[in-house]
């Protein structure tokens, strides 16, 4: 490949990076939230008692109604 | 269930299992492929086909039980190995295995070290989630309670594939997906796992995108790469064990994708019994797909877009000409023996795609039934609880919901999918930008993304504009890993931080992915308390408490297992908990209206053979449910035994 090449490999790909970064931080609220509660719930399953109960916190967040059929 | 009782059962399933994979296996030795990926999905398409086929007749027959069906498989096989040439067949079975194992051990040894360990710890987990969920909890999903199981239900409990009375019309649409599901059901006579019908079409999917990815000139490494993110989308992950058809009619669209690039490609040269064979499963393929959801026509001006365009406009016309000629010598190679069986299996796809519309057409008028058909104003066909449309009001209206979901901010992402696309992490971060990097620099994925496009406008322009519309788009995230996967192998490997943060993205995206969808957004910790709690011959889809009043806990706890219980709902309504998870409930149907008198609700529910009447919140219409309570307080025929659940003659 050549000096060139590579020069225009690596922009595009700090390009793509970039980018992808932006769309992430841009997606991640709020589904880092949904992401992340059911990890937690499997946590506290297995090691009942050492972590608070988030349901009530959670619901409020997503609790939408069903929308009509 | 007695463990003789389980042993006897499993052993059924197995006998016919491998007849089915060895009719498969005989096929798929006429049919070559010229290349693993594509091999492998030749396999898995005739499995899957093959194994709908054979329920489907044995259905139409009255043969739907686990003896009667170990009884087909077993003469099946005594038959291949009486008949030479399949025996003959049959016997390189060690070989082929041998070079499938070669196959798999050179793709493993082609990939980087660190995507081998990645690619065991995400197999691996994928796995224990999909087993867990199944074998945790009973199905929940809305349209499956509704229409897909209650289909598959009845089948199961009478032995046989049959209309039956119901207001529930949906159970008329196409019911391949039902068909295959019902081989869940079936052996075991329970629902225990049925939500494993999704995983073939989840792994057809999967590998239709690493062939694809190879048939755009990409690297194994970055085919599989693309396959894995795909295969971690969330509303495909999600639909995969909610019973729900949309991911096999995803599996085949891609899969028509990855045989049309074969077809379409200039590099490939032609040779005629691999033509031959890639049209063979294409025209299988699509008939599969006819005849599980209707949404794969409106799909089809995107594929054949896709088809045109790699060979460019002006080379396209000579390309096909070439390939077809090229696949009628393929045909004409071949023994009589063989084409006999080829043209028997081709009838049974025809049969496959077109036996529910005709069925529909005979006894309604209408092939669509329910759904009638309006093409720019006009009425194609008139009967229907619903209606397809063809217009571009209803374009602007799906575009404009896609535009509101787009990016998944109003809400979790759920098996239904009313706020969001549900495409996840990877195609709204590192996926999204490949797209739109790649599409500048590489030809191929140019055209395919215009198919894409194309197909997903066309369905936007007929489906009913509906908060759950986005489950007909699963097949869609499959661009942007194809995107990332050719865009992976222009990727420099100096410095060496490149390749480092390229792969916590992609890791960081897929794990996220994953977390998302363990416990399908919606179900509680609780709940699967309440169902572990239990064996698991006894989780119920009723006993769940998750999407369904409590009038279906009290239908299974208290409606006496040996009379049939009769029920109302409306046509969206939920009737397959009520079948139990054993099918042991037989369910009549007895329609009621809010202006009946209480003497001939009673009279109907005679008529139809039943003492019981179940009614419930939010899925009987709100008249019905008050006449009913009206005459059971009245202190006449009718007395409330529990909650929605209302008997007559209640001292006999």
């Amino acid at each position: 490949m050549s000096s060139a090449r590579k020069v225009i490999s690596s922009l595009e790909f700090w390009g793509l990076l970039v980018a992808s970064t932006l769309l992430i931080s841009w997606y991640a609220y709020p589904q880092i939230l949904f992401a992340l509660y059911p990890p937690y719930e499997l946590l506290r399953l297995l090691l009942p008692g050492l972590l608070p109960d988030l349901a009530l916190a959670a619901n409020s967040i997503w609790s939408l109604p069903e929308p009509p059929r | 269930m007695s463990a003789l009782e389980l042993a006897l059962r499993l052993g059924a399933w197995l006998v016919c299992s491998v007849f089915v994979l060895a009719m498969a296996y005989l096929f798929h030795r006429q049919l070559p492929m010229g290349r693993p990926a594509l091999s492998a999905i030749s396999l898995m398409v005739l499995g899957i086909f093959l194994t709908t086929l054979l329920l489907f007749l044995a259905g139409l027959l009255g043969l739907l039980r686990a003896d009667r069906l170990a009884a087909i498989g077993f003469s099946g096989l005594v038959l291949m190995a009486a008949i030479p040439a399949w025996r003959r067949s049959l016997l390189q079975i060690p070989r082929d295995f041998r070079a499938l194992s070669h196959d798999l051990r050179r793709f493993w040894g082609s990939l980087p070290r660190w995507l081998r360990i990645f690619s065991a710890a995400a197999v691996l987990a994928s796995l224990l989630r999909f087993a867990f969920l199944i074998w945790a909890l009973p199905p929940f999903v809305w349209d499956s309670l509704t229409y897909h199981l209650t289909n598959v239900a009845h089948w199961t409990q009478v032995g046989k594939i049959e209309l039956f009375d119901t207001p529930i019309l949906r159970i008329y649409t196409p019911a391949n997906y039902e068909v295959l599901a019902t081989w869940f059901t079936v052996f075991l006579h329970h629902d225990a796992v049925v939500e494993a019908a999704g995983i073939p079409a989840y792994l057809l999917a999967t590998t239709a995108v690493y062939a694809s990815a190879r048939s755009l000139g990409c690297s194994r490494p970055a085919s599989w790469m693309g396959a894995m993110a795909y295969a971690s989308t969330p509303a495909l992950l999600l639909a995969t064990t909610g019973t729900k058809n949309d991911p096999h009619v995803a599996a085949y669209y891609l899969t028509s994708l990855a045989l049309l690039l074969d077809l379409a490609g200039k590099r490939r040269a032609v040779d005629p019994r691999q033509s031959l064979s890639s049209m063979f499963l294409l025209a299988v393929t699509l008939l599969l797909a006819a005849g599980t959801k209707a949404y794969i026509a409106h799909l089809l001006p995107g594929l054949a877009a896709i088809a045109m365009l790699p060979p460019g406009f002006r080379r396209t016309l000579p390309h096909w000409r070439e390939r077809i000629t090229a696949a009628r010598q393929g045909w004409h190679s071949l023994d009589a023996w063989t084409r006999r069986c080829l043209m028997l299996l081709l009838s049974g796809a025809v049969l496959l795609g077109g036996y529910w519309n005709v069925r529909n057409w005979a006894l309604t008028g209408n092939p669509f039934y329910p759904y009638g058909v309006n093409i720019a104003g006009a009425r194609i066909f008139n009967e229907g609880e619903r209606t397809a449309r063809l217009n571009f009001a209803r374009l602007v209206d799906n575009l404009e919901s896609l535009a509101d979901k787009f990016g998944d901010a109003a809400g979790p992402i759920e098996p239904d999918l009313p706020e969001t696309t549900g495409w996840g992490w990877f195609f709204y971060g590192p996926g999204l930008a490949a797209v739109i990097f790649v599409c500048f620099t590489h030809r191929g994925l140019r055209s395919l993304a215009w198919g894409f496009l194309l197909s997903l406008l066309v369905l936007m322009l007929s489906i009913r504009p509906s908060p759950f519309n986005m489950r007909y788009l699963l097949w869609f995230p499959a661009m942007a890993s194809l995107a990332y996967s050719c865009w992976l192998d222009d990727l420099p490997s100096r410095p060496r931080v490149l390749p480092i943060v390229a792969l916590i993205a992609f890791g960081g995206a897929l794990a996220l992915n994953l977390a998302t969808t363990l416990n399908y957004n919606r179900v509680s910790l609780d709940r699967f308390g309440l169902m572990l709690e239990r064996p698991l011959w006894e989780r119920q889809a009723a006993l769940l408490k998750l999407n369904m009043p409590s009038e279906y806990e009290h239908a299974i706890l208290f409606a006496p297992a040996g009379e049939p219980l009769g029920y109302n709902v409306g046509s969206d309504g939920f009737v397959y908990p009520l079948y139990k998870a054993d099918f042991s409930q037989r369910l009549t149907y007895v329609p009621v209206s809010g202006s009946d008198d209480c003497g001939s609700i009673a009279a109907r529910m005679r008529e139809r053979g039943t003492r019981y009447l179940f009614v419930a919140e939010s899925h009987t219409p709100g008249e019905v449910i008050q006449r009913v309570r009206d005459c059971a307080q009245d202190g006449g025929s009718l007395a409330e035994e529990s909650r929605g659940l209302y008997v007559i003659d209640a001292g006999s």
